[in-house]
C-alpha cells in the first residue's frame, strides 16, 4: 500500500484534477445530449425524430438535404399526409406520402399506398416481394415540418452564365467554365460525402 | 479564450441560433394567415367500370376540377400539393380513400386553375386474399362516395399544414359497363 501512495504523492494533483475535470465534462456533455435526443423521441412518439431526406423523389417539396421534423400518434393514416416507413429488407427508410388509405371496421388496421411525389409509380416497387400494401407498424413517422434547405447542391450555389432564351454563355470564358466546373466538382463530393455520413449513421437516416 | 477556433465556434453556435429563431418565426408568421379556398369536382362522365381478373371492381371517371386555392400562399410557401380522392365504406372496411388526381401549384398566379382529366391514378376497390372470393371487391356497384380535395402546404421552412373540402353526392352506376 505503501508504494501506491508514493506512486500517487509523485504525480502533481493539479494535473491529475485537469485530467479529471476534462473526462467528467466530455461526459456530461455526451450523456446531456442523449437525454435531450432520448427526451426528443419520447415526446414525438417517433423513433427517428429529425431525418435528412436522401432522395430525389418528393421533389419540388423535398430536396435532396433538406431536414425533416417527424411526429407519430395513435391516430389513423389517411390519404395525403407524408409518412416515414421502413420495408422489410431495407435498411434506410423512406419518406413518400400516403395516396390510398382502406381501414378495416372495429380493429382499425389499415392497408396503406404510397408514392413519391415526382415519382410517376406508386411504391409497389420498393416493397418487399409480395407485398401489396403497408401496415401501421411499418410506418415511423408522420413529416410535421421542416428545417431549411442545409446540404445545398451545385445548383444552388454556382450561378450559371447564360443568356435568357440560350443554354450556354454566347462568349465562352475558358477560365471561367473551368472554375465553375472545380466548384460543382468539390461542392458535389462534399455534399455527398455529408449525406453518405448521414446515410451510415443509425442517428440521421432516410 | 482569443484563439482562432474558439472565436469561430461562438460564430458558428450564434448564426446557427439565430438562424433556428428565424425559421421559428416564419413558421409562426404561417399562423396568422386565414385561407379561404374553394373547390368544386364535377364528374363529367362514367368512361368504363369492369371487374378486373383479381375480383376488384375499377372505374375509369372523367372530372372537371375547379378550384381557387390561392389564399393558402404566404410569403413562407413553397408549394401547395393539392389532391382529389374518393372515400366511400363498404361492408369490410370503414374507410377507404382512393387518390384518383394530384398536382402541385408551386406560386400564387397557378393557384387558382381548371382542369379537365381522367383519373390519374387507378379507382379500384381493394380483394383481400383471406377472404373468400365472393365476399370481397364487388364492392364499388352502385356506391355513393363523396370525392374531397385535399390541400398540403409545404413550406419553405417550418410546420405543414392540410386540410380539405369535402364534396358528397356522388355515385357509382349499379352495373358495369
Amino acid at each position: 500500500m505503501g508504494w501506491v501512495a508514493q506512486r500517487m504523492d509523485s504525480i502533481p494533483s493539479s494535473q491529475i484534477r485537469r485530467v479529471l475535470t476534462q473526462i467528467v465534462s466530455l461526459g456530461v456533455i455526451v450523456t446531456s445530449a442523449l437525454i435531450i435526443w432520448k427526451g426528443v423521441m419520447c415526446v414525438t412518439g417517433s423513433e427517428s425524430p429529425v431525418v435528412v431526406v436522401l432522395s430525389g423523389s418528393m421533389e419540388p417539396g423535398f430536396k435532396r438535404g433538406d431536414i425533416l421534423f417527424l411526429q407519430m400518434n395513435k391516430d389513423p393514416i389517411r390519404a395525403g399526409e407524408i409518412v416515414v416507413f421502413n420495408v422489410d429488407g431495407r435498411e434506410i427508410p423512406i419518406v413518400h406520402r400516403v395516396i390510398t388509405v382502406h381501414e378495416r371496421h372495429g380493429t382499425g388496421e389499415v392497408q396503406i399506398l404510397t408514392k413519391g411525389d415526382s415519382n410517376y409509380d406508386d411504391d409497389r416497387v420498393l416493397y418487399a416481394r409480395g407485398q401489396l400494401w403497408l401496415e401501421q407498424h411499418h410506418i415511423m413517422g408522420r413529416a410535421v415540418g421542416m428545417a431549411c434547405h442545409c446540404v445545398p447542391s451545385p445548383n444552388d450555389v454556382v450561378q450559371r452564365h447564360g443568356r435568357p432564351g440560350g443554354s450556354a454563355s454566347t462568349k465562352p470564358d475558358a477560365y471561367g467554365n473551368k472554375r465553375i466546373a472545380i466548384y460543382e466538382v468539390l461542392l458535389v463530393a462534399f455534399r455527398e460525402f455529408l449525406l453518405h455520413s448521414f446515410r451510415s449513421r443509425s442517428l440521421f437516416f432516410l | 479564450m482569443h484563439s482562432f477556433s474558439y472565436r469561430a465556434n461562438a460564430v458558428v453556435t450564434f448564426a446557427v441560433t439565430i438562424l433556428a429563431v428565424m425559421c421559428g418565426m416564419a413558421s409562426l408568421s404561417d399562423n396568422f394567415n386565414s385561407p379561404s379556398p374553394t373547390a368544386d369536382v364535377k364528374v363529367l362522365n362514367i368512361n368504363w367500370f369492369q371487374k378486373q381478373p383479381n375480383g376488384n371492381d375499377e372505374v375509369s371517371l372523367t372530372l372537371n376540377i375547379s378550384a381557387d386555392l390561392s389564399s393558402l400562399f404566404t410569403w413562407n410557401t413553397k408549394q401547395v400539393f393539392v389532391f382529389v380522392a374518393a372515400e366511400y365504406g363498404t361492408p369490410q372496411n370503414a374507410l377507404n380513400q382512393v387518390s384518383l388526381w394530384d398536382g402541385i401549384i408551386q406560386s400564387k398566379e397557378h393557384a387558382k386553375f381548371w382542369i379537365h382529366t381522367t383519373n390519374k391514378y387507378r379507382f379500384t376497390d381493394q380483394a383481400r386474399c383471406s377472404m373468400p372470393l365472393f365476399a370481397s371487391g364487388n364492392n364499388l356497384r352502385g356506391k355513393d362516395f363523396n370525392l374531397t380535395l385535399h390541400w398540403h402546404i409545404m413550406p419553405k421552412t417550418g410546420k405543414m399544414f392540410a386540410d380539405k373540402i369535402v364534396m358528397t353526392g356522388y355515385s357509382l352506376p349499379e352495373e358495369y359497363r
